[in-house]
C-alpha cells in the first residue's frame, strides 16, 4: 500500500514538474552575448553532468544561465557555473521542438508534429498567444523588428510577434529548405530548386539567385555578405547589396557545419575534418588544418583562438592567424554540440553528458 | 562474383529456410578449434585466428578506410569499436556460433544487431571481401544513426525503414553498379517483374530487393544528390512514413518518384535493346524450372548426346542429364544435399567438367572441406575422390585433353585462392600459383601444355574486374592476354582452332560471350576481340556442344536457364582491339598497416554480455529441451552461453522462499561435441488426470552432450541426478533420489517449404531409464521412435508420413497426450493419452492459394502462402491393454501469418474404423506440419 502511495506521489510530482509552464522566472539579458575572451592554455573540466534527455539546442539567457531545449520537448534552465538544473523541467509539448526564437523575453516555440506555434513571455511565465493554423514541421523562424517570420514546407508567414496575428502570407511552390535568415530588412530563404530567394518584409520576392544548392544548406550573414554552404560541398559568398557572387569554391567533401564569419575571415569546416580559413573579401586561403573525424559543429571564436570540435572527440584550439595548434583536449565520447558561454566552453557528448571546460 | 552469385542462389531457391538444432534439424558442426586473436585498431576490434594474418591486415585496411568514408557519408561518428569477426573461408564461417541457426551457402556475411557484430568470410576474392566489409559496415552506420535519432526522439510511432532501403543503401554506398545488378534489373523490366518497392512480392524476391533498392536510391542520389539520402535518415521522424519523407524532401509525390525511376530505367533499357537481342525460346531453351547452370556435353556409349548440368529445381541441388535427342524427362545422376558425402554441390559457384573418357568431375562439400568426385557417366560408378589436408574449398575442376590431370582453383585453410593441378595417375598435387590474387575458371588448352584462366592480378586497382591469362606449364611463365577496365572471365578454348578462345566479358553492360584469337596478335601487340552474343540480360557460363554450338546458362525471368546456341546464329558483333602485355601488368597490393598486427593483438578471452539468443543441446522426452530459451549471456564469439531462469510460484508470503524456481545452464558450443551443464530447483503445483493435483519439488544437476556425426545425424546424451518430493496433499510426501539417462539418435535431411517439410526423411530414436537410488529399483523407462518420410510426387505435391511409438513403464509413469492438431486430429488434446501410444499420420500436401490478405492503408495483414492437405490419422494411447485404433480424416489448410507463424485449420470426421462420425470437426491451431 505504501508503495502504491509512493508511486502516486511520484506520478503527481512528475505531472506537476513537467506541466504546462516554466515555474522559474528567467532573467533574460537582451544585450547579453557570451564572450569567451581567450583560452590560451589547455582548459580544465569544471563539471560534467548527465542530462535527462538528449539536447537539441541551447540558448544563452545571461552570464550564468542557459535555456536547454531537448528532443523530448523539455525546456529547463541550466546554471553554467555549477551544472545544476535551476527550477523545474517544463515540457510544453512532449514532442521535439521544431524551431524556437527568443527575443525580448518572448519565447517563440514550435513543436514538431501536430502542436501549434506558441509565444511565451518568459518574464512573467505566461503564454501570450498560440497559432494553431500553422503547420510547423519542419520549420524555421527569424525576427525582423516586431515581425516573426516562420517558414515550413509550403508556407511563409509573417506574424505580429506580440499578438500572433497574421500580417502576410505566402504559399511557396518550391519547398523551402530549413533555414530562414534575416539581414538588412530582407528575408533570406532557400528553395528546393537550389535557389536563394530574397523577400522583403511584406514577403514579396525581390530577388532569386540560382545556385543549384543541395538539400542541406547552411548560411551565415555578416557585414552585408551572405556565406552559403551545402551538402554537395559548395561554398558561395554573396554580396547582399548587389546579389552578386563575390567568390565561390567547390570541395570534394561535404560541408555539414555552417560557415562562420569572424571579422574579415571566413571559417569553413569540411566533413573530412579540414578547417579552412579564407579572407572573406578576397577568397584567398590563409591556412588550413586537418583533424580527426568530422566537422559538423561550428567553431567557437575567442579573441585569439578558433576552437574546433571534431566529432571523434577532440577539441583543438588553433591560432587565428597562423592555424598553429595551441592545445588539444581529448574527450571520451563523440561530440554532438558545443557552445561558448561566459564561463568557458560548454559541450555535449553522445552519451548525454554536458561538460564545462574553463581556462586555468 | 561468387558472393553475388551466392546471394542470387539464396534468392532463387527457398527464402527463409533455416534449420535449428532442436528436436529435429540439421547440425552445425565445429570441425575446427580456432585459436582466436583480437586486434584493436582505431575503430575496430578484429577477431581472427591463426593463419589469417594477411586477411586480418586487409580487413583492417578496408574497414578503417570505409569507416572514414562512411563517417562523412552518414554525418555520423560511431562511439565504440565495431567487433569485426573474419573467417578465412565460407566453410569456417558456417561454423560460427554468433548465429545459432545454420548459415546457408548464399550468405556472404552478416551484421548481428543485438551485439552489433559484423561477421564476414573470405571467399578468395579480395574485391568481394572489401565489398562485404563495406556492405555490413553501412548496416552498422545505418543502424547506429537511426537508433541514435530514435533514442533522441524517444517515440515509438516513428516510421520504420523498409528492407529495400536498408539493403539498397548498403549496396549503393558499398560498391558500384555492376553488370550483375544491370542484368537483374534488365531482366526484371524485360520479363515484367520489377516489383513496386513496398510490395510483399519484392520482400520475397531476395536478391532483387537489394538491387531494386540500390537502383531506386541511385536514381534519387543522381537526381537529388547524396544529400537527399542522408536527409531521409535524419528527417524521417518528422513524417508519417519513409515514402512521405522522400516526397517532402524531393518535393515530388512518392507515386511520381516511383514512376520517374521506372521511366528512367525503361529509357535506358530501350536504348540498349535497339542493338541487343533476347534469349531464344523453343528448342533452344533446354530447361525452364529452377536455376540451371554449368552445362557440359556428354556423348554416351550408344552415341546419344546429353547435356549434363546442375539444377536446384527440386529444392536440393542435383546434377542432371538431359538427353537432347529425345523428350524423356531429365535424369538425376548425382543427388546433392541429402548425404554427408555430398552436403552441397556449390551451385552457381563451381562448375562441372567431363573428360574425353566420359568421367564427370564435380565438387561437393563433405565435412570440413570440399572434395572432387570422379564419376564414370556410362555406369554411374564412383571412381575416385580427392581431398587434400591443405585445401578447404575447391571450384570448377577442368580436365586435360588426355584425361590424366585436373586443374582447379582452390582456397587453402588460410583463405588464399590459387590454381592447383592434380595428376591423377601420379597421385600428385601441384600448386600452380601462390599469391593473394584470385585465379579462377582454369582450362587446359588443346595441347595440354598451357592453362588459360581469369584473375584479378595485373590490374593496379581492385575494381572487381578480371583479365585472362595463360600459364605455360613448361616454365611456369604467365602471359596476360587482356588488360582493360572490364571483367573478362570464364575462358573456354575453342575445339576447332587451338589459338582461339571464347570468354565472357561485361564490356557492353552485362556478361556476354566474346572471342579472341591469339594467332592474330600483330607486331604491335594488338589483339582483336570480337563480340559473339549480345543478349540483353546476360550469360553465366558456356561450354561446347559439338563443334559448332555452345550451351550456356543464361539469365531470364529471374533464374538461370540452359540454352543451346549455334554459333552460326550469331551476327558479327562489336570488334575491339586490346594491347597485350609483356608478361603481367603491375598488380594491386594491400598496403602494410602502420602498426603490425603483433604489437596490438592479444589472445581472445571470454567476455560475456547480455544476449537474447537461445540455444539447445539435447532433448529428452520428459524435460524437453536442455539448454533452454531464457535470457542469457554469451561471449562475443557465441561459443559459451549461460542461461538463467528465476521464477517464484508462491501463493502466500510464507511459501516465498520455498517456491523459487531457478535453473542455471552452461552451454558450450566451441567444439564439435556440444555440452551443457546445469543445476535446477523447481517447486510447482501440477495436475495429472490420474494423480489429480499435487505439489512436486525437484532439485538436482543435469548434463548433456550432443555429438554430430555429420550434418544430418547426431547422437544426444543427457543425464540428470535429482531429488524429487511429491505431495498429494494426503499422507506423507513421496521422496526419491533419481537418476535419468537418455540417449537419442537423430537423422534429418528433410527439405522444408514454408509450412513444413516436403522432401527427405527424419528419424529420432530415444531410450532412457530412470532409477530410484533410495529403493535401488527402476523408477521408470521411456522409449520413443519417431519416423517421418516425405515423398514428393511433383514440385510441391508431397506425401508425408509419420510413425510414432512411445512407451513409458515403471513406478512413476509419464503419460503422453496425442489428441489435437499436432497428433490425431479431431480429438481434444487430453482425449487420447496413456503411457504407451502408437500414431501413424498421412498427409497429401499441395499448394492451395498464394495469399489471403487484408490491405489497410499502410499495412497489409494476411496469411501467405497457403497450403492444403488431405490427411488420414490412425493411432491410440493406452496404459495396459491396447484399445482398438481410432482415427480421423479430412482436409486442412495452413498458412504463414505475419511471415513467421504457421496457422492451421483442419476439417474432417473421426472414425473408430467401424463407423465414421456423422459430425464434422473443425480444429484451429498453430505450428509447423510434422
Amino acid at each position: 500500500m505504501r508503495s502504491h502511495m509512493k508511486f502516486s506521489v511520484l506520478i503527481i510530482l512528475f505531472l506537476v514538474g513537467c506541466g504546462g509552464r516554466l515555474k522559474t522566472t528567467i532573467d533574460i539579458d537582451n544585450g547579453y552575448s557570451a564572450e569567451l575572451v581567450t583560452l590560451p592554455k589547455l582548459p580544465e573540466l569544471v563539471w560534467r553532468e548527465k542530462l535527462i534527455s538528449p539536447v537539441m539546442d541551447i540558448k544563452i539567457a545571461n552570464d550564468s544561465i542557459v535555456i536547454v531545449f531537448t528532443y523530448r520537448g523539455e525546456i529547463f534552465l541550466l546554471n553554467t557555473r555549477s551544472g545544476d538544473i535551476k527550477g523545474n523541467i517544463w515540457q510544453p509539448f512532449r514532442e521535439p521542438v521544431a524551431a524556437f526564437n527568443i527575443t525580448d523575453n518572448y519565447l517563440y516555440i514550435a513543436a514538431s508534429i501536430d502542436e501549434p506555434l506558441i509565444a511565451y513571455d518568459l518574464s512573467n511565465r505566461k503564454r501570450r498567444w498560440r497559432n494553431k493554423r500553422i503547420q510547423v514541421m519542419p520549420a524555421s523562424m527569424t525576427i525582423i523588428e516586431d515581425t516573426l517570420y516562420v517558414s515550413n514546407v509550403s508556407q511563409l508567414l509573417a506574424l505580429d510577434r506580440l499578438t500572433g496575428s497574421r500580417l502576410y502570407y505566402r504559399n511557396i511552390e518550391n519547398t523551402l529548405k530549413n533555414q530562414l535568415l534575416s539581414a538588412h530588412n530582407k528575408l533570406i530563404a532557400f528553395s528546393s530548386d537550389g535557389e536563394i530567394v530574397i523577400y522583403n518584409t511584406s514577403l514579396q520576392v525581390k530577388t532569386k539567385i540560382a545556385l543549384n544548392l543541395s538539400l542541406s544548406v547552411k548560411a551565415t550573414v555578416a557585414g552585408g555578405l551572405l556565406a552559403v554552404v551545402d551538402g554537395s560541398g559548395q561554398l558561395f559568398i554573396i554580396d547582399l547589396l548587389t546579389n552578386a557572387i563575390v567568390w565561390k569554391r567547390k570541395y570534394e567533401s561535404t560541408i555539414f557545419a555552417a560557415p562562420t564569419i569572424h571579422n574579415d575571415r571566413l571559417i569553413i569546416g569540411l566533413s573530412n575534418g579540414t578547417i579552412i580559413v579564407y579572407n572573406l573579401n578576397t577568397g584567398i586561403e590563409e591556412w588550413r588544418y586537418r583533424g580527426l573525424g568530422l566537422i559538423n559543429i561550428e567553431p567557437v571564436i575567442t579573441d585569439n583562438e578558433y576552437i574546433i570540435p571534431f566529432s571523434r572527440g577532440e577539441i583543438v584550439a588553433v591560432d587565428q592567424k597562423s592555424g598553429k595548434i595551441i592545445w588539444k583536449y581529448a574527450t571520451e565520447n563523440v561530440i554532438r554540440s558545443m557552445w561558448e558561454v561566459n564561463d568557458g566552453l560548454l559541450f555535449i557528448d553522445q552519451k548525454r553528458y554536458i561538460h564545462l571546460l574553463r581556462g586555468n | 562474383m561468387n558472393k553475388i552469385k551466392s546471394t542470387l542462389l539464396m534468392g532463387l531457391i527457398l527464402p527463409g529456410i533455416v534449420f535449428s538444432q532442436f528436436y529435429f534439424g540439421r547440425n552445425k558442426i565445429q570441425y575446427d578449434d580456432f585459436e582466436w586473436q583480437v586486434y584493436e585498431s582505431e575503430h575496430f576490434n578484429l577477431y581472427y585466428y591463426a593463419g589469417e594474418e594477411m586477411l586480418a591486415q586487409a580487413a583492417i585496411y578496408f574497414a578503417e578506410q570505409a569507416f572514414t568514408e562512411f563517417e562523412q557519408q552518414f554525418n555520423y561518428t560511431l562511439n565504440r569499436r565495431v567487433p569485426l569477426v573474419i573467417y578465412s573461408n565460407h566453410i569456417h564461417f558456417q561454423q560460427t556460433n554468433i548465429l545459432s541457426s545454420r548459415i546457408p551457402e548464399g550468405v556472404g556475411g552478416f551484421f548481428e544487431f543485438i551485439k552489433k557484430r559484423v561477421v564476414i568470410p573470405y571467399n578468395g576474392n579480395m574485391y568481394d571481401f572489401r565489398h562485404v566489409i563495406r556492405h555490413e559496415l553501412i548496416h552498422v552506420f545505418t543502424h547506429a544513426k537511426i537508433s541514435h535519432i530514435n533514442s533522441n526522439i524517444g517515440s515509438w510511432e516513428m516510421p520504420q525503414f523498409p528492407l529495400w532501403f536498408i539493403e539498397g543503401l548498403a549496396e549503393l554506398w558499398s560498391t558500384h553498379w555492376d553488370s550483375q545488378a544491370e542484368m537483374v534489373i534488365r531482366d526484371a523490366l524485360l520479363y515484367d517483374h520489377l516489383f513496386p518497392l513496398n510490395s510483399e512480392a519484392l520482400y520475397r524476391a531476395g536478391y532483387l530487393l537489394y538491387k531494386e533498392g540500390q537502383s531506386f536510391l541511385d536514381y534519387i542520389q543522381t537526381t537529388y544528390g547524396a544529400d537527399c539520402i542522408r536527409r531521409i535518415m535524419e528527417d524521417y521522424w518528422q513524417y508519417e512514413s519513409i515514402e512521405a519523407t522522400f516526397a517532402a524532401l524531393t518535393n515530388v509525390s512518392w507515386e511520381t518518384l516511383s514512376m520517374d525511376w521506372k521511366l528512367a530505367l525503361k529509357k535506358s533499357q530501350a536504348k540498349a535493346l535497339i542493338h541487343e537481342s533476347v534469349l531464344p525460346n523453343g528448342n533452344a531453351k533446354l530447361t525452364s524450372e529452377g536455376t540451371n547452370v554449368s552445362p557440359v556435353e556428354y556423348t554416351d556409349h550408344l552415341g546419344k548426346r546429353h547435356v549434363i548440368y546442375m539444377s536446384n529445381r527440386s529444392g536440393y541441388t542435383d546434377i542432371l542429364s538431359k538427353s537432347t535427342g529425345s523428350k524423356t524427362r531429365d535424369k538425376t545422376i548425382i543427388r546433392g544435399g541429402r548425404t554427408a558425402e555430398r552436403e552441397t554441390l556449390h551451385i552457381l559457384q563451381s562448375g562441372l567438367n567431363i573428360s574425353s573418357k566420359g568421367i564427370l568431375a564435380y565438387v561437393a562439400k563433405s565435412g570440413r572441406q570440399d572434395v572432387i568426385h570422379l564419376v564414370a557417366l556410362d555406369n554411374s560408378e564412383d571412381l575416385k575422390s580427392f581431398r587434400h589436408d591443405n585445401i578447404i574449398s575447391i571450384r570448377s575442376p577442368s580436365w586435360s585433353e588426355d584425361g590424366s590431370r585436373l586443374v582447379f582453383s582452390a582456397q587453402d585453410f588460410n583463405g588464399i585462392s590459387d590454381l592447383y593441378l592434380w595428376d591423377i595417375n601420379e597421385k600428385l598435387l601441384i600448386r600452380l600459383t601462390d599469391d593473394i590474387y584470385n585465379d579462377s575458371d582454369p582450362h587446359f588448352d588443346a595441347t595440354d601444355e598451357k592453362i588459360i584462366f581469369s584473375s584479378d592480378r595485373g590490374r593496379n586497382v581492385l575494381d572487381g574486374g578480371t583479365d585472362l591469362f595463360i600459364l605455360n606449364l613448361a616454365d611456369n611463365s604467365l602471359l596476360q592476354i587482356t588488360a582493360d577496365k572490364y571483367k573478362n572471365y570464364y575462358p573456354l578454348p575453342s575445339i576447332i582452332d587451338s589459338a582461339k578462345y571464347y570468354f565472357l566479358s561485361n564490356r557492353t553492360g552485362t556478361p556476354n560471350i566474346w572471342s579472341l584469337n591469339t594467332s592474330n596478335i600483330d607486331s604491335s601487340k594488338k589483339l582483336t576481340i570480337e563480340q559473339v552474343s549480345n543478349f540483353h540480360t546476360g550469360v553465366h557460363d558456356i561450354a561446347f556442344y559439338g563443334r559448332d554450338t555452345l550451351v550456356s546458362s543464361s539469365f531470364r525471368e529471374y533464374s538461370f536457364q540452359i540454352h543451346r546456341l549455334p554459333l552460326k546464329d550469331f551476327d558479327p558483333g562489336v570488334i575491339d582491339t586490346l594491347t597485350m602485355m609483356d608478361g603481367v601488368g603491375g598488380s594491386w597490393q594491400i598496403p602494410d598497416i602502420a602498426i603490425s598486427l603483433s604489437k596490438k593483438k592479444k589472445p581472445y578471452r571470454l567476455d560475456y554480455s547480455l544476449d537474447l539468443a537461445q540455444t539447445a543441446v539435447a532433448y529428452d522426452p520428459i524435460y524437453g529441451l536442455l539448454g533452454g530459451a531464457q535470457l542469457s549471456i554469451s561471449d562475443l564469439l557465441g561459443n559459451r552461453y549461460y542461461h538463467f531462469l528465476l521464477t517464484n510460484t508462491a501463493q502466500s508470503s510464507g511459501d516465498f522462499l520455498s517456491r523459487f524456481n531457478f535453473a542455471i545452464t552452461m552451454v558450450d558450443l566451441k567444439k564439435r561435441s556440444n555440452i551443457a551443464l546445469g543445476i535446477f530447483h523447481f517447486a510447482n503445483d501440477y495436475f495429472d488426470p490420474y494423480q489429480a493435483f499435487y505439489f512436486e519439488r525437484t532439485y538436482g544437476i543435469r548434463a548433456g552432450i550432443n555429438y554430430p556425426i555429420n550434418v544430418f545425424r547426431r547422437i544426444e546424451f543427457s543425464s540428470s541426478l535429482w531429488y524429487s518430493e511429491k505431495d498429494f496433499y494426503y499422507g506423507d510426501p513421496q521422496t526419491a533420489y533419481l537418476i535419468s539417462n537418455f540417449i537419442s539418435f537423430v537423422h534429418d535431411n528433410s527439405l522444408w517449404f514454408y509450412t513444413g517439410p516436403i522432401d527427405g526423411w527424419s528419424f529420432r530414436a530415444t531410450i532412457g531409464p530412470t532409477f530410484d537410488l533410495n529403493r535401488n529399483q527402476l523408477h521408470n523407462f521411456t522409449g520413443l521412435i519417431d519416423f517421418r518420410y516425405y515423398y514428393r510426387f511433383y514440385k510441391q505435391l508431397t506425401f508425408a508420413h509419420r510413425s510414432m511409438l512411445w512407451v513409458n513403464d515403471g513406478n512413476d509413469i509419464r503419460r503422453y497426450y496425442i489428441g489435437g492438431s499436432w497428433g490425431i486430429r479431431g480429438y481434444r488434446l487430453t482425449e487420447i493419452y496413456g503411457r504407451k501410444f502408437m500414431m501413424f499420420n498421412q498427409e497429401l500436401r499441395f499448394p492451395f492459394a498464394n495469399s489471403l490478405a487484408l490491405n489497410f492503408k499502410r499495412i497489409s495483414v494476411g496469411v501467405a502462402p497457403i497450403r492444403g492437405a488431405l490427411f488420414f490419422d490412425i493411432g491410440n494411447a493406452w496404459d495396459y491393454n491396447r484399445p482398438d485404433l481410432i482415427g480421423s480424416m479430412g482436409f486442412g489448410i495452413r498458412g504463414i501469418f505475419l511471415g513467421a507463424i504457421v496457422l492451421r485449420l483442419d476439417v474432417g470426421r473421426k472414425t473408430d474404423f467401424h463407423s465414421i462420425d456423422e459430425n464434422w470437426f473443425m480444429q484451429f491451431f498453430f505450428g509447423w506440419d510434422y
